[in-house]
């Protein structure tokens, strides 16, 4: 297994890690890659990756689609820093715009599951501690509640209405306008 | 049978719910209607906390403005913006001075007053009002700011219940001075003079805060009033030597924080901005030039426009043509009809985050619960001029 070279910084940026799924599939990531996992930064910084992260929340069905996600977003992170000098401002901002698309849509299309499927990788985002992730999944379903009634929201999400009528009728009298 | 719909995992409902829209703010009471835990975890104070955190600049719920009614009185209307609407109605003889951080204030008009100030602060949210000792007019012609008490030591994310502090500047025969009240205080401060020699308050400019200062139009000379806040000292800076000091103007902030002068001139917005530097009499750069007849219906351009508010942090402007008042997003050159009216003017933009405070069947969970009693809120009194 590949472990970071000593201070070498093109050394340890082509690091890799190993990941372990609950179903101990192993994936092999870059550490760029790995980090965007603040979770997983921490155990690499505390130096406990050797021998593979095992990962017992997350399955080989999600992990795959959790690093494909890192992937690209690292790629990203790695593009804004080298090409700031390599590019004058307006070159720069035009290859930023073309890439900050690409990101759109690659993060469009990842969204383009079923709703176990993401409710999966919202907790596998919380888990990994994944902001970027954990924003574009919860945002997504933030969305689709939009224009939805109670009733409809409790049907979407198998969530049991435990609240009296008498609680219904006090928190609508407290709240009328947003139901005009 | 179609399997049943996955479970939302209860430890990431709040995530969700963090990230509704803050300009549509009836989302949040609909969310709250699901179930208790949703219920809760929207009344939650720690809520209300990290919303405002996640999504920083509150948005425009509504504004006031003033027209002339047909009787020739200025009347004063409360415009809610999305589905949001004050649960709390505005009173037509109350005249809406400025708003920041989340409280408006107003002027309250009646007879028993005189030709005394009386002020009050309102959190149009939670319908806490608070009345300011009258201040003496004095023949003066004047200008009032609110903001919170901390003014540049606070993020101002959830600060309105908190303290705040009421600013007035005034020019009468004997100079321009500054006179101030906190919600700690019941009585106004000695009057701050200006050192320089300044002309007269700008009264239909509002002023503008900018890190720990606040701004004020001046007229002849054509100068800006600064108010240190923390220091308590008075100042005059320049304002851009060219622009139209006869047209309608605003002073707010950039998207950057600086100081920024808008001001109308035949069917043209000019923005002004001033450069970064700590002297008073830093330059000008004129960075922004908007032509209203291509942006702007063509029945409004029959009269000229004029910038009547700013939206302070979201880069919106309010622009007034024909008798119809327009919102001008500077970033996406978004235009927006938002009401109409003769001499729509003294237009106050109300931005705040909401998110429900709810009662009983939100105060807590399970039987330990314990409902907080309301607050008591001072009867506030309006008379009917």
């Amino acid at each position: 297994m590949a472990s970071a070279g000593s201070g070498d910084e093109k050394a340890a940026a082509a690091a890799m890690i190993t990941l372990i799924s609950s179903d101990n599939e192993k994936f092999e990531v870059t550490e760029a890659t790995a980090t965007l996992s603040q979770t997983i930064r921490h155990m690499i910084e505390d130096g406990c990756t050797d021998g593979g992260v095992p990962l017992p929340n997350v399955t080989s069905k999600i992990l795959a689609r959790v690093i494909e996600y890192c992937k690209k977003h690292a790629t990203a992170a790695a593009g804004e820093e080298g090409s700031s000098s390599s590019f004058s401002d307006a070159a720069f901002l035009e290859v930023d715009r073309a890439f900050l698309e690409e990101l759109e849509e690659f993060d469009d299309a990842f969204l383009e599951v079923d709703r176990a499927t993401l409710f999966d990788l919202i907790l596998a985002a919380n888990y990994l501690d994944i902001k970027g992730l954990l924003n574009l999944t919860c945002q997504k379903v933030a969305d689709s509640v939009k224009g939805k009634t109670p009733e409809q929201i409790r049907e979407m999400y198998n969530i049991v209405n435990d609240l009296t009528p008498e609680e219904e009728a006090e928190i609508r009298r407290e709240t009328q306008w947003a139901f005009e | 049978m179609a399997p049943p719909p996955p479970e939302l995992m209860e430890e990431l409902v709040e995530e969700i719910l963090l990230r509704f829209p803050p300009h549509e703010p009836a989302r949040l009471v609909h969310a709250a209607l699901v179930c208790k835990r949703w219920c809760h975890l929207i009344s939650a104070p720690g809520f209300r906390r990290r919303f405002c955190k996640l999504h920083r600049t509150p948005p425009m719920l509504g504004f006031h403005y003033r027209s002339i009614a047909d009787d020739g009185y200025n009347v004063g209307h409360f415009v809610p913006i999305s589905a949001f609407r004050l649960p709390h109605a505005v009173t037509s003889s109350w005249r809406a001075l400025d708003a920041r951080h989340g409280r408006i204030l107003f002027r309250s008009l009646g007879k028993r007053f005189g030709s005394d100030i009386a002020l009050a602060v309102w959190d149009p949210i939670t319908d806490e009002k608070r009345k300011l000792p009258l201040l003496p007019r004095n023949r003066s012609t004047w200008v009032a700011a609110v903001l919170c008490f901390a003014a540049g030591a606070c993020d101002h994310l959830d600060c309105q219940r908190g303290p705040f502090l009421v600013v007035v500047v005034a020019t009468n025969t004997g100079g321009t001075f500054i006179r101030t009240c906190s919600s700690d205080d019941d009585a106004w401060s000695e009057p701050i003079f200006s050192q320089q020699n300044g002309g007269c308050v700008d009264s239909t400019m509002r002023g503008t805060l900018m890190g720990s200062a606040l701004y004020f139009g001046i007229l002849m000379p054509d100068k800006a009033l600064r108010y240190d806040l923390e220091l308590r000292e008075v100042s005059l800076v320049q304002l851009p030597p060219k622009h139209f000091k006869w047209d309608m103007r605003v002073l707010t902030t950039t998207e950057d924080g600086g100081l920024r002068l808008a001001n109308t001139h035949g069917s043209k917005i000019y923005m002004w901005s001033r450069n970064d530097g700590p002297q008073l009499d830093a330059g000008w750069t004129l960075n922004k030039v908007i032509e209203l007849e291509t942006l702007l219906p063509s029945y409004a351009i029959l009269t000229s426009p004029d910038v009547v508010g700013f939206a302070e942090g979201i880069s919106v402007i309010f622009v007034r043509a024909n008798d119809v008042l327009f919102t001008i997003d500077l970033n996406t050159c978004e235009v927006k009809k938002v009401c109409k009216g003769k001499g729509i003017h003294a237009v106050v933009p109300y931005m705040s985050f909401y998110t429900p405070a709810l009662g009983a069947a939100c105060a807590g969970e399970g039987p330990s619960a314990v409902r907080v009693a309301p607050q008591v809120h001072e009867v506030f009194m309006v008379s009917v001029s």
